[in-house]
């Protein structure tokens, strides 16, 4: 099978849904004509192009279909391609958006700086992510052949070479940014933004000569280490904070306990996310920025809290088919505590933190009408 | 009588999956589901536990209606489905524990059925790594545990070894002698009539033959395939198929 034929059923596979991006452009454009400012573009830019970073690994091998792909026989440069299609895809999106959002500023410059991170998503995060399992699978093989490894550290790898590559992309361009209003950076701008696109161009020329060849072995190793992963990570008991939270809930609390369980094992992510999003929080209250970047992140959040209610409600963590005997009502109110839970420990403490040290109004109305969201969903 | 179906239907779109369907359930009784591929066998016991909602007719459990009755009352239907639906994040024994308590029994009782099943060796296992007759044993425990009145078994004895075949019997009719009525359906004649009190047939969603008591006994008198020949006999007789 070719890569083109490949991706023609790949696409086939994932039914399109509703155009979400386009409605969150014009809502990224009519913030940044509110705020007037570049700043405001900047810090939605930042969070948008961190998402995106973020995503590349499920674009490439963390997906449902990935032990299946392994098992038949598609060349691997099919596979890598197919991959390597979603991320250009899932980049452009992200980047049609932020050049969106830039629209109000009428500017070049920010068209240039969010086609330099586009390329990046596009290109240099899947090559990075693909040496981070080619490694991860030369791992796996040495262990087959007698080396010492484990699980936990092929993991690390995974997650760590991924979060590297973003923060060595964001971290320079950040930097760069004061050239967006003409300002002077402690690093050129032009420098910056050329070698990141150069880069990326580079990079995936030269991963992809690699990963056709072990693809396939990437895409089983990686699928069955994260099975093994998840499976013997965090096989303990209730946390103090949840054992709390569960002693409020009455009837409610036993589907409670069971969520947050499972939520623990199955989405790490969302509580590595949520360290994340406490701590950009927490800096942006100790440095005071600009309110812009409290509401880009505040926004972000808000969109992953609702991904999080919408996995909440759906198998592995619920399973209607066991027609157990809980009211809908308390099954409801189970999601429901262990979102504001998530919410008020990664958000509502460190934004209420950042909102008083930046715009307590403004911040303080963000934050309120996000735990309301968070309440309703 | 543990639990009526009164008219059941249910309806996917326009078709009638389960077609004016009316049976009585008793306690201490083991019975068998049969019919072919698609004859509504999966969704009446779906829509018994509660899984799928019925299009109309009425279910009743100890003469309470389901549809009216608190949920609570569903703490006495254990169902597995076809796939046994597990938290696969769970342990074997956190999953069982779960349900267990959800019906409001002791999780004293979990680590004691599994190991009647044969399960206790891999209850701190995720479910998650479990192969299919492991599965199977998983979801026939999560059904029986606590205190249920009504048992419906989708295939569960699918992809049994002899032993633990042999195990999810004694457990079943352990359950049944203790006052439990059990339905299951499933295709595995051989394994089934050894302990089935009632044979129903099902076809087009439509009740086809309902053989028990002395009937049942003169039938399985007949020999070792005798409600085999009784299915077969019905396909070809009525012209079912």
């Amino acid at each position: 099978m070719t890569s083109r034929e490949f991706i023609r059923w790949a696409r086939k596979s994932e039914p399109g849904g509703f155009p979400w991006w386009i409605a969150i452009a014009a809502a990224f454009a009519g913030f940044v004509a509110w705020r007037g400012t570049t700043g405001a573009w900047l810090a939605g830019a930042i969070v948008a192009y961190a998402f995106a970073f973020l995503r590349v690994p499920f674009l490439m091998y963390w997906r449902a279909d990935a032990s299946l792909l392994a098992q038949l026989p598609i060349e691997g440069a099919a596979l890598f391609d197919a991959a390597l299609y979603r991320c250009v895809v899932a980049a452009a999106i992200t980047t049609a958006v932020v050049c969106a959002g830039a629209a109000p500023l009428a500017d070049v410059r920010p068209l240039i700086f969010a086609g330099a991170l586009g390329l990046a998503a596009a290109f240099m995060l899947p090559a990075a992510v693909v040496w981070s399992a080619v490694l991860v699978a030369n791992d796996q093989l040495a262990a087959v052949a007698g080396a010492q490894t484990s699980a936990q550290g092929a993991s690390a790898t995974l997650g760590a070479i991924p979060g590297f590559a973003a923060t060595a992309i964001l971290a320079p361009a950040l930097i760069a940014s004061p050239w967006l209003t003409g300002g002077t950076a402690k690093l050129p701008a032009p420098v910056v933004l050329g070698a990141i696109a150069a880069i990326s161009v580079l990079a995936i020329a030269s991963a992809r000569a690699g990963a056709a060849k072990v693809m396939a072995v990437i895409l089983r190793d990686v699928s069955a280490l994260d099975r093994q992963r998840l499976a013997t990570l965090e096989i303990r008991p209730p946390t103090a904070i949840e054992r709390a939270i569960g002693g409020l809930l009455g009837d409610a609390a036993l589907p409670y306990a069971k969520t947050a369980r499972l939520m623990r094992r199955r989405y790490p992510m969302a509580f590595a996310l949520g360290a994340l999003a406490f701590l950009v929080l927490a800096i942006i209250g100790l440095a005071q920025a600009p309110v812009e970047w409290l509401i880009a992140t505040l926004v972000g959040v808000a969109l992953y809290a609702g991904v999080l209610a919408g996995r909440l409600g759906v198998p592995p963590i619920e399973l209607p088919r066991l027609a157990l005997p809980f009211p809908r009502s308390t099954l409801r109110r189970a999601r429901r505590a262990w979102l504001v839970g998530w919410w008020a420990i990664f958000v509502l403490a460190p934004g209420l933190f950042a909102a008083l040290r930046t715009e307590p109004t403004l911040g303080g109305a963000l934050l309120g009408a996000g735990t309301l969201l968070v309440l309703i969903i | 009588m543990v639990a009526t179906l009164d008219g059941l239907v249910v309806q996917y779109g326009k078709r009638r999956a389960v077609d004016g369907l009316s049976i009585a359930l008793d306690a201490g009784e083991i019975t068998l589901l049969l019919g072919p591929n698609g004859a509504g066998k999966s969704t009446t016991l779906a829509a018994i536990a509660g899984a799928i909602l019925p299009s109309g007719g009425r279910i009743a459990l100890g003469g309470e209606d389901l549809a009216t009755a608190p949920r609570a009352l569903r703490g006495k239907i254990g169902f597995a489905d076809q796939p046994p639906a597990l938290y696969e994040y769970f342990t074997v024994e956190e999953h069982v524990g779960f349900v267990a308590q959800a019906r409001g029994a002791s999780t004293a009782l979990v680590l004691p059925l599994l190991e009647r099943l044969g399960l206790a060796k891999i209850a701190q296992r995720p479910c998650r790594e479990l192969s299919f007759g492991m599965r199977q044993r998983v979801g026939l425990a999560a059904a029986i545990v606590g205190p249920v009145e009504l048992v419906l078994l989708d295939e569960t004895l699918n992809g049994l070894d002899p032993h633990a075949a042999r195990s999810a019997r004694t457990v079943l009719r352990d359950a049944a002698d203790q006052g439990a009525a059990i339905v299951m359906s499933t295709h595995l004649l051989g394994v089934a009539e050894r302990m089935c009190d009632r044979v129903l047939v099902m076809d087009k969603g439509k009740l086809v033959s309902d053989v028990r008591g002395a009937e049942l006994a003169t039938l399985l008198a007949k020999g070792p395939t005798a409600i085999e020949d009784l299915y077969l006999a019905l396909i070809v007789d009525e012209g079912v198929q």
